[in-house]
């Protein structure tokens, strides 16, 4: 009887073959790896400026008739006998928000934003500076009085026409609405209808087939329309012809909510399908009634994974810009709008917005709104990996 | 003579009685002209090859074929005198309640083992108070031998429990609705050795109360624990009567086969 040989290697073709499948799938990955790697250290280096904020620190000795002339006078003493190109380059100093957005009313210090131009002379991204205001800001930041700190406005302040003083907040407000209200309008349709897709039993008749069949074949197909079509269907429908407001939060959330809703639908059917039939023979084998069975046992074990699918559904919906600005959400928002009937706009579109305008100071606020918003999609997309790994029923 | 006073005592004591039923799957033709009576506080076991229509006939007995889309069933199954497919509109959540069943596969709700035996009286609002409910819960669990095992764990997942304790909460969460017939489908066979002992000695017991349909591949269990045996062959009746009878000198050639281990 012939052994069985068990210590010769594979033969070289096979070998060959088997090698260089290896080397190309760990290629792709590593491709895939750098991709990432730049895509992140670009955003990170060239945002991360945006973080911080150039502060002046000016000592107000006469107050005026208004805020605007205590704080030109303010500048004017840092030169001596400034004459009036001089007064002129002393007064863009400091950003031109800064005569409404503080109060003056007694001598002291006080902190202003300085010009966008001075903050990027600090953060060394150009220089567009005048010889004196130059002489001046380097004599400044010698005494420690032009400093970079944390840019809370980055945080808390809505756009602006001035790059140094622009922040998110407005954009993240109108997010919060529109997503918030995008999830309260497709959710309970979408796991309505694939409930009944799933759970209802197919009626017989030949026109109910038809139209099932419809239905189903529509919903399939939703999930790859280009997103930009939907936003021509809220121009046409919720604007033109149910005459809701332009811009609004609410007209950009039923928007975002039929884009998701078919990735609600067919999720939530997934998950449907995944809860086994055993549970249902046991709660209609108790006497409960089709819908108390769906209400009470189905719906609950098949929960976390339409949760799942509903997040990931609303993690798109988050970084779509495209139908909003068919709605007219590229609006110019000084204050978070207050209802969702407000003018308001988004992360994705502010950024569109941003990434638009001409001065050169908006480059990094684009490239800190794209971070945070990638940081926003990551921490969603975490919670739906925490929520199906943490209530995931194992059957 | 005789063989009319048996056959209405039997009726007498039937608390089922299953006449001339057909079912169909589409074209497939799964049972045929069934008859059967049922007798209270009896165990009826079905026997037959796999494929014979055994579970179809369990589940035609409290309607639960109504979920198969293209189920057509015909005929009569009377409980206590009344029809069940008499309408379509026979309130079926009562029927199925007291009617319950009993599955293959251990199938606990993913849920507490208290809640899944209160699952059933909160749906049918059995109970005044939360001590009701309680006491209904305790019951169930001690009529199904449960109690001593799980009494300082109710509220754990039911999924915790070994095969054999799942399937015994299966049965007290049918005793809960206070049923008077229970359908048990194979409810042995995903089970070793010791859980199925556990389970016959139950079902023993249950039959004081109950009366209990079971459907089961493993003749020496139909022989240890049932009163009266029908054998199903190709979705016929072939044979039916007391069990003893059946095992020891049965009518049919194929009963016979069938028993004695020829095939299946």
């Amino acid at each position: 009887m012939q052994s069985i040989d068990l210590n010769s290697k594979l033969d070289g073709r096979r070998r060959r073959l088997q090698k260089g499948l290896e080397f190309a799938c760990k290629t792709a990955l590593g491709i895939t790896a750098v991709i990432m790697l730049l895509f992140f250290t670009t955003l990170g280096y060239r945002g991360i400026g945006a973080f911080s904020q150039t502060k002046i620190d000016v000592e107000v000795t006469d107050i005026e008739s208004s805020v605007k002339q205590t704080i030109n006078s303010a500048m004017y003493a840092l030169v001596e006998d400034p004459d009036r190109k001089t007064k002129k380059g002393l007064r863009q100093l400091v950003t031109p928000n800064a005569y409404s957005t503080i109060d003056i009313t007694e001598p002291g210090t006080y902190t202003l934003v300085a010009h966008t131009d001075v903050d990027m002379y600090v953060k060394g991204v150009y220089d567009k500076l005048s010889d004196t205001q130059r002489v001046v800001v380097d004599q400044l930041i010698e005494q420690g009085k032009i400093y970079r700190t944390w840019n809370w406005d980055f945080w808390t302040n809505s756009d602006s026409r001035s790059p140094e003083i622009a922040g998110i907040w407005g954009a993240v407000v109108g997010t919060f609405y529109t997503i918030g209200l995008a999830i309260l309008f497709a959710f309970p349709i979408g796991v309505g209808c694939a409930t009944h897709m799933e759970e209802f039993p197919k009626r017989k008749a030949a026109v109910f087939k038809w139209y099932d069949d419809f239905m189903e074949i529509n919903i399939n197909n939703l999930a790859a329309v280009p997103s930009i079509v939907y936003g021509l269907l809220g121009l046409a429908v919720l604007i033109n012809f149910l005459s809701m407001p332009r811009s609004a939060s609410i007209v950009g959330a039923i928007t975002l909510g039929v884009l998701v809703l078919p990735v609600i639908v067919i999720s939530a059917r997934t998950a449907l399908r995944t809860v086994p039939q055993n549970i249902r023979d046991a709660s209609n084998g108790l006497g409960a009634s089709r819908l108390q069975t769906t209400i009470y046992q189905v719906l609950p074990a098949a929960m976390p994974g339409i949760i799942t699918g509903t997040i990931i559904g609303i993690a798109r919906a988050i970084g779509e810009s495209a139908p909003l600005l068919m709605i007219g959400m590229v609006a110019f928002i000084l204050v978070p709008p207050a209802t969702p009937w407000d003018s308001a706009t988004t992360l994705p579109v502010q950024i569109f917005l941003w990434a638009d305008s001409p001065e050169r100071g908006f480059a990094e606020k684009t490239s800190a709104a794209i971070l945070v918003l990638l940081l926003a999609l990551v921490a969603l997309n975490l919670l739906a990996i925490w929520l199906r790994r943490r209530f995931e029923i194992k059957w | 003579m005789v063989m009319v006073r048996e056959t209405l005592e039997l009726n007498k004591s039937a608390k089922m009685n299953v006449r001339g039923l057909n079912i169909w799957y589409g074209d497939n033709h799964a049972i045929i002209d069934a008859d059967l009576q049922i007798r209270k506080n009896n165990v009826t076991a079905l026997i037959g090859p796999s494929g014979c229509g055994k579970s179809t006939f369990l589940r035609a007995l409290n309607r639960m074929n109504d979920f198969i889309d293209d189920c057509v069933t015909k005929g009569s199954v009377d409980i206590d005198g009344t029809d069940i497919y008499r309408t379509q509109y026979t309130n079926v959540n009562n029927l199925r309640k007291s009617v319950g069943m009993v599955f293959q596969k251990p199938n606990p709700f993913p849920k507490s083992i208290y809640d899944n035996i209160a699952y059933g009286p909160r749906l049918h609002r059995m109970f005044d108070t939360k001590e009701q409910l309680d006491e209904i819960v305790k019951d169930s669990l001690k009529k199904a031998n449960l109690w001593e095992e799980v009494k300082d764990r109710l509220n754990d997942n039911a999924f915790g429990l070994s095969g054999g304790q799942q399937q015994r909460l299966c049965f007290a969460r049918s005793l809960a609705v206070d049923p008077q017939i229970l359908l048990l489908d194979e409810p042995c066979s995903a089970l070793d050795p010791i859980s199925t002992n556990a389970i016959e000695e139950l079902i023993l017991e249950l039959k004081k109360s109950y009366t209990i349909v079971i459907v089961t591949h493993n003749m020496q269990q139909a022989k240890r624990i049932s009163d009266t045996t029908a054998y199903f062959h190709l979705g016929e009746i072939i044979e039916k009567g007391a069990t003893k009878k059946i095992f020891e000198n049965p009518n049919h050639r194929k009963t016979k086969a069938y028993v004695s281990g020829d095939f299946g």
